[in-house]
């Protein structure tokens, strides 16, 4: 199947289905961390589980607001996701579950990355579109500025022309 | 492989890992000390084990979080001497844990580090 275009470009919608591919993925992975996570018990891993599952819901659900802030949902599930893969090697539990969920990390880590790149180009230019595209410069972008009264030239519609000479 | 086949694929293999496993009833000593565990604590805080000896240690996971029992080398914490597997219940473990020095030592689970007991080795 070719790159169907599917949605607008710059609008966080998936472009084709490659993309809708790599988000479901990435969508299913943090899912099934989070159903993962659920099943541990304890306030830590219940909190995990929540971020999981807001960050996953974040990234797929097809509200204005997630869609323009989908940028920043799969920056934040990329942190998340490298944070908690810390706190383990860190701190973890070794035993087959962990094992496994690690490698589901590891997978969505691998397609999250790709997603970033195929709707936002690489990941290292993402600062520097984010403070182009900050909301105040936006404004400031489009404000109209101020012409010179010396440049203006009068139009036929700003000359007073005299009644008679009007066609009618 | 395609993303749906993949997904499926991935989805297949958590749950199979997460079934638990039929209990590990083999040759459970009638006289052997017992921990058990539920709503995420140590139902069993203190066990008597003989010191010198290595033994058999019954541990009962009454739940579906994942536990294990992890004895330390101290009252308060400090090194593992022996470390449990871990595993989700409702099931039951053996362990063969090998001979503790004649004291009081700390068991934890590995996985909620909250979960404490005490082992005291003696005659």
């Amino acid at each position: 199947m070719g790159a169907q275009r599917i949605g607008r470009f710059g609008t966080g919608e998936a472009r084709d289905w490659g993309e809708v591919g790599l988000r479901a993925v990435v969508a299913a992975c943090g899912l099934a961390s989070a159903w993962i996570h659920l099943t541990m018990g304890g306030l830590l891993f219940t909190m995990n589980a929540a971020g999981y599952l807001a960050l996953a819901v974040a990234l797929v659900i097809p509200l204005d607001l997630a869609r323009r802030a989908r940028w920043l949902t799969r920056l934040a599930l990329l942190g998340f996701t490298s944070a908690t893969i810390l706190g383990w090697l860190f701190m973890g539990a070794r035993f087959p579950l962990a094992y496994i969920d690690k490698a589901i990390e590891v997978v969505l880590i691998g397609f999250l990355l790709a997603d970033i790149w195929r709707a936002d180009g690489p990941p290292w230019q993402t600062p520097l579109r984010v403070i182009r595209d900050l909301p105040f410069r936006r404004v400031e972008q489009a404000k109209p500025r101020p012409v010179p009264s010396s440049t203006i030239r009068p139009t036929n519609a700003d000359i007073d022309e005299p009644p008679h000479r009007k066609v009618a | 492989m395609r993303p749906t086949c993949f997904v499926v694929a991935l989805l297949g293999l958590v749950l199979a890992a997460c079934s638990s496993a039929p209990a590990s009833q083999a040759s459970i000593p009638p006289n052997a000390p017992k921990i058990e565990a539920n709503n995420l604590a140590f139902t069993t805080t203190s066990v008597k084990v003989p010191a010198g000896a290595a033994f058999a240690l019954v541990f009962e996971n009454k739940e579906g979080a994942p536990h294990n029992v992890n004895i330390l080398a101290e009252p308060s914490g400090g090194s593992s001497v022996f470390a449990g597997e871990t595993f989700s219940g409702p099931a039951t473990r053996v362990y063969q844990v090998p001979a503790l020095t004649p004291g009081t030592h700390q068991f934890k689970c590995d996985v909620h580090p909250a979960m404490t007991g005490t082992i005291v080795a003696g005659p």
